[in-house]
C-alpha cells in the first residue's frame, strides 16, 4: 500500500507481489520489493526470497534470489542478503539505466551467479565467491559505462 | 576496520527482548521490543522509553530523518515522530495486522507491505 498525504490514507499498489517481507523505494514510481516463499524442488520444497522492482510505476521482476532471509535495504540503492552457500554480498552504487535491468538480469545469471538483485537505478549481485575475481577482473557489468 | 569492537551499552530494561534497532546517524535510533520502546540521541548512551498503552508491541520501524521516524504496531497501527522520538503520533489503526515492512521517500509518500492482503 503506499500514501501520499502522510499516511493518513492508504491506496493499494496494483500488482504489487504478495508476501512481501522489504520494500525500498527511491521514488513515488520506483523500487524494489522483497518477498519470499517456497519454491517446489525434486527433493524437497525450499524456501527463498525473491524480489519484483517497479521501474516507472510497471512492475518486473519475481525473479528468485537463492536466500534464506530477506535483503535488508540499507538506501534505495544498496541492499544486502546473505545467500544459501553464505557466500558474498556485492553491492553498489554505480548507476543503470532502467532500460538495460533485463539485459544486466540476463548476462549476471548466464554468468553463472546464484543470484541478482536490480533495481532501476543499482545493481548488486550475490554470487559464488570465485565470480567475485571475474567481476572484478572484467570490470563486470558493475564498472562498464552504458 | 570499523565494526571491529564493540561495547556493550546497558539499556534501561533486562530483559529487553528487543525486536528491531535502526540508526538514522551516529546519533539518532530506535529500538524496539516487546517490553520497551527506547530511542537514543547520543549514539546509544542513554536510552529513553517512550512506550504508551497503545504503542505495545510494534513491530517495525523505520527511520526518515533526524527527528522523523515512523513505527508500526502488531495490530495495524501507524506512529509518527517528528521530534527525534518525544512524542509519537497516531497517523491510524486501521491497516492490515503484520506490517512486515514500512518505509517513507519523504514526509508524504510511503509504502508498506503485509504479509496479509491489503
Amino acid at each position: 500500500m503506499t500514501t501520499t498525504d502522510g499516511g493518513f490514507t492508504w491506496n493499494k499498489l496494483d500488482y504489487a507481489p504478495v508476501s512481501a517481507r522489504a520494500i525500498c523505494f527511491s521514488s513515488e514510481t520506483n523500487g524494489i520489493v522483497f518477498g519470499s516463499r517456497t519454491y517446489a524442488s525434486n527433493k524437497w520444497d525450499v524456501w527463498d526470497s525473491y524480489f519484483n522492482v517497479m521501474i516507472n510505476g510497471k512492475w518486473y521482476g519475481d525473479s528468485r534470489v537463492t536466500s534464506h532471509i530477506e535483503p535488508f535495504c540499507l538506501n534505495a540503492k544498496t541492499y544486502f542478503t546473505i545467500t544459501r552457500d553464505n557466500k558474498i554480498r556485492l553491492s553498489t552504487d554505480k548507476l543503470i539505466p532502467a532500460d538495460l535491468i533485463f539485459g544486466l538480469v540476463l548476462i549476471y545469471l548466464r554468468s553463472g551467479c546464484s543470484s541478482s538483485c536490480l533495481t532501476g537505478k543499482t545493481a548488486i549481485l550475490s554470487c559464488p565467491e570465485a565470480f567475485t575475481d571475474w567481476i572484478q577482473e572484467n570490470n563486470c557489468l558493475l564498472n562498464k559505462e552504458w | 576496520m570499523e565494526g571491529e569492537t564493540w561495547d556493550s551499552i546497558p539499556l534501561p530494561y533486562k530483559p529487553a527482548d528487543l525486536r528491531s534497532i535502526k540508526f538514522y546517524s551516529p546519533t539518532f535510533g530506535i529500538t524496539i521490543g516487546t517490553i520497551a520502546n527506547l530511542f537514543t540521541r547520543d549514539g546509544g548512551q542513554t536510552w529513553t522509553d517512550f512506550t504508551s498503552e497503545e504503542m505495545k508491541i510494534c513491530n517495525n520501524l523505520f527511520l526518515l530523518s533526524e527527528n522523523v521516524a515512523y513505527l508500526s504496531g502488531l495490530k495495524g497501527q501507524l506512529f509518527k515522530t517528528g521530534n527525534g522520538g518525544s512524542t509519537w503520533q497516531n497517523l491510524s489503526d486501521h491497516y492490515p495486522n503484520n506490517i512486515q515492512s514500512l518505509m517513507f521517500i519523504n514526509e508524504q509518500v510511503g509504502f508498506i507491505s503485509s504479509i496479509m492482503p491489503c
